[in-house]
């Protein structure tokens, strides 16, 4: 008992030190003249027994979620269970791109709300996001495909968000880098443009969203696995850890390349195969490229980070894989294409490359919902483009978790639609997870 | 029980897919589509006693193991087969091919 009321009180402490992480241009130089006072964001806390809510997975999307449940729903008996370490999955692993040009409704829906809610996050959350709208343009490279982009830049504007179709001329004076050569093996004939779609800093997001959780009495618990679930005539009651098993109310499964393993520990069999995506960055050089370019002849998206390196990705490796490395021929392939926009860039060298495992479902969307197991619910199924969604997902993942209808911009994400045959299938693949 | 193919690499981590193709020998992964896993499709024969939800369990329910799985591969750029083989998720590391057997299936096709 005397040690539960320590542990509280350090809590307690932990909790009121943390509100003191304040980031502006005085504290900066504040704490650069004191030594050792940065306030510690992120204490360790001690499991309780029982939470209203668990979150599995503290990736951004976790942690969204966290943020929204304790600032907009009032819920802050909370936990956030963590394998690893925080944002240490495929939040710190993508290229950190955010747009929202996508033509089936529910997948723009979710996507445009997420990069209205970029604009605002970083005053919200008081943590610098690095939010740069500098603009998102995706290379067609054939007048069928310029057409195609058209329909979705139409359907984009309908919508309310704003895109526009540059012609050869127009995509000169906006990216002068570009190679508009005739003679390339698959010239650009035009581009669509999303100048509010940009970049942010990833792991920035992660640690926003958990200094806000935090703030608020919620609990992010690192280097806890779980290691099965409690379920009790088809309702789960708890989660088993490596640090004992806790009873909840509710649990959200949100792990990402994980989902598969985390949801065969209830048993459930999911639509989603995992596959490895992988990203590079070059040497930095001074300001080259102010703008996302995504070259369409293949998949190669090419951004320049603050610290000039640049970042470069491209599509699956073809096949499954939970290796979290990648294959040489993928890395070729995305520096062809890469060379292939902007020949300067064969002079650079690559300093690092990473790869991540994305949850690819069959019908290549997001499962969002309600599972066949009563209070577990399931956030997954995002692949290679969760990233830009994360602060709309959190934010409604928040409300399903507590209110018991769905909302309706995830009501089309569901895990039935597999049965059912509502699929989401924007690029129209079919069910072939490694080539969505 | 299977044999491991190993693959010579930097620091014994299987950086590039070597593929033990059973007709060629092990070929480079450029010369190869993947081709999905490996699962039993409900039979076409008895279609009436097939359900939505056999259908269902079939198309999109995966195990994804992190581990050893087993997945068709098609031999592109050489023999033009298919080839249905053991690959770990997890380590790369193939174990021995067994070839898809196509005499198997075209006895069926004949048979309807």
């Amino acid at each position: 008992m005397a040690h539960r009321l320590t542990t509280t009180c350090e809590e307690l402490i932990l909790v009121r030190n943390s509100r003191k992480a304040k980031y502006s241009g005085f504290s900066l130089l504040r704490n650069s003249l004191r030594s050792n006072s940065w306030p510690n964001i992120l204490p360790t806390p001690e499991l309780r027994s029982y939470y209203d809510i668990i979150i599995v997975g503290g990736g951004g999307h976790g942690l969204a979620t966290a943020h929204y449940l304790s600032s907009r729903f009032g819920e802050t008996n909370v936990a956030v269970l963590e394998a690893g370490w925080l944002g240490g999955g495929n939040t710190a692993r993508n290229t950190a791109i955010v747009r929202s040009d996508y033509l089936l409704d529910a997948s723009f829906e979710l996507k445009n709300l997420a990069l209205q809610l970029w604009g605002t996050l970083a005053s919200e959350l008081g943590f610098n996001l690095m939010y740069s709208p500098r603009g998102y343009i995706d290379l067609a490279h054939s007048d069928g495909e310029l057409e195609d982009f058209s329909l979705r830049a139409n359907a984009m504007c309908l919508r309310g968000a704003e895109a526009k179709i540059l012609d050869r001329h127009q995509l000169r004076k906006r990216v002068p880098q570009i190679n508009l050569s005739e003679s390339a093996r698959f010239p650009v004939v035009g581009a669509l443009v999303q100048e509010k779609g940009g970049t942010v800093r990833h792991d920035a997001v992660a640690w926003g969203f958990a200094k806000s959780a935090v703030e608020a009495g919620v609990h992010v618990v690192q280097n806890c696995p779980i290691t099965g679930f409690e379920i009790n005539a088809g309702k789960v009651t708890g989660v088993r850890t490596n640090q004992g098993v806790v009873g909840c109310e509710k649990v959200l499964i949100s792990v990402a390349g994980a989902s598969s393993e985390v949801a065969n520990l209830a048993g459930l069999l999911l639509p989603i195969e995992s596959v490895n995506v992988q990203a590079f960055v070059s040497e930095p050089v001074k300001p080259a490229l102010d703008v996302v370019v995504n070259y369409n002849a293949g998949l190669c998206y090419i951004s320049q980070t603050d610290k000039g390196e640049f970042i470069l990705g491209g599509a699956t490796d073809g096949y499954p894989s939970f290796a979290k490395r990648g294959s040489f021929s993928s890395i070729e392939e995305v520096i062809v294409r890469a060379i292939q926009i902007f020949p300067f860039l064969s002079g650079l060298r690559l300093m690092r490359h990473w790869s991540g495992t994305a949850d690819i479902p069959m019908d290549g969307n997001a499962i969002l919902g309600s599972t066949p197991i009563e209070n577990l619910y399931l956030n997954s199924g995002w692949g290679y483009s969760g990233f830009k969604a994360t602060p709309a997902v959190g934010w409604l993942m928040a409300e399903l978790l507590t209110r018991k209808k769905p909302p309706d911009l995830i009501a089309p994400f569901s895990l039935s639609r597999f049965e059912t045959g509502n699929l989401i299938d924007d690029s129209g693949t079919g069910p072939y997870t490694w080539l969505h | 029980m299977t044999t491991a193919v190993r693959v010579l690499t930097p620091g014994s981590i299987n950086v590039m897919l070597l593929i033990p193709c059973p007709w060629c020998g092990p070929r480079d992964q450029y010369e190869f589509d993947y081709g999905g896993a490996d699962v039993q499709f409900p039979d076409l024969r008895h279609s009436p006693k097939t359900s939505i939800d056999d259908w269902h369990k079939t198309v999109h329910l995966r195990e994804n193991a992190k581990g050893e799985v087993r997945e068709f591969w098609y031999h592109r750029s050489g023999c033009e087969r298919w080839i249905s083989i053991t690959r770990n998720s997890l380590t790369h590391e193939f174990s021995e091919p067994s070839v898809c057997d196509e005499e198997e299936s075209s006895r069926n096709r004949d048979a309807d």
